[in-house]
């Protein structure tokens, strides 16, 4: 079976976490597992890590003061993208101050669309980013 | 400190380098920027923070460094940050625009170098 088909078939990552700082880590790392396991670049594995991980603070600091708060990270297969959704049941804060407004221009500088909505039940955070697999790299 | 990321602090020409080995985010950036400030005394030049062996950084990270640089220019003390050229983290570095604020090199030598006299 080649790499191709074996990512094709790839489930998605699901994850619930609980809206603490020091959970961001260890989503780091099953993201970037997954990312692997799917035969992404190590470029574009660094990329969506990161992208990501500003969106999953965001979500951490909306639930900000609900200790029981968690949010939900979704990453999956499009046809030639990974498409990554974090989803909380916070209400939209503006980024407070200028640090996390950059993590909003890293996500729209290292993915290749974000989509921020929101309405009284949370906030829902949609990226995607276009990617290249090692193994069609190698045939290149 | 949280067992993310480690901090070393070594002389270099009187000039306090501090090496930072492991991930920088958003559950330790305050600490280690507080971590970084305490380090230098006011004797000294200035500080090079070595992100060399940093494996990750956010913007938290890309706080800790504008939240630092501020610190030390309020106490009159110079502030490098060495990056490996071409590495992710110069890539986010390049995308928060840090090189307008605080001065980029590419090795430890060429960061002290610029803080020694003569």
């Amino acid at each position: 079976m080649t790499r191709a088909a074996s990512s094709e078939m790839q489930q998605p990552l699901e994850l619930t976490v609980a809206a603490r700082m020091n959970e961001l880590a260890p989503v780091r790392r099953s993201l970037r597992r997954w990312l692997r396991q799917s035969g992404a670049t190590e470029a574009d594995i660094s990329a969506i890590v990161l992208a990501s991980n500003e969106a999953c603070a965001n979500a951490i600091e909306h639930a900000y003061g609900s200790p029981d708060a968690t949010f939900e990270l979704r990453a999956e297969h499009a046809v030639d993208s990974v498409r990554i959704t974090i989803r909380d049941s916070g209400c939209w804060r503006s980024p407070r101050g200028t640090g996390r407004g950059r993590g909003i221009e890293l996500m729209r500088a290292f993915m290749d669309a974000v989509d921020i909505g929101g309405d009284d039940s949370g906030t829902i955070v949609r990226m995607s980013k276009t990617w290249t697999r090692r193994h069609e790299g190698a045939e290149a | 400190m949280s067992e993310l990321a480690a901090i070393e602090i070594e002389e270099r020409d009187s000039v306090p380098v501090a090496r930072i080995s492991g991930e920088i985010d958003a559950s330790n950036a305050v600490e280690i920027h507080e971590a970084l400030v305490r380090a230098v005394s006011d004797q000294a030049r200035g500080l090079v923070v070595d992100l060399t062996e940093t494996s990750y950084l956010d913007s938290s990270g890309v706080q800790l460094l504008f939240d630092t640089a501020e610190r030390l220019e309020g106490r009159e003390l110079k502030f490098r940050v060495v990056v490996s050229p071409g590495s992710f983290i110069a890539d986010v570095l390049a995308v928060t625009r840090l090189e307008e604020t605080v001065a980029i090199d590419g090795t430890v030598s060429e960061a002290v170098d610029a803080l020694s006299p003569g």
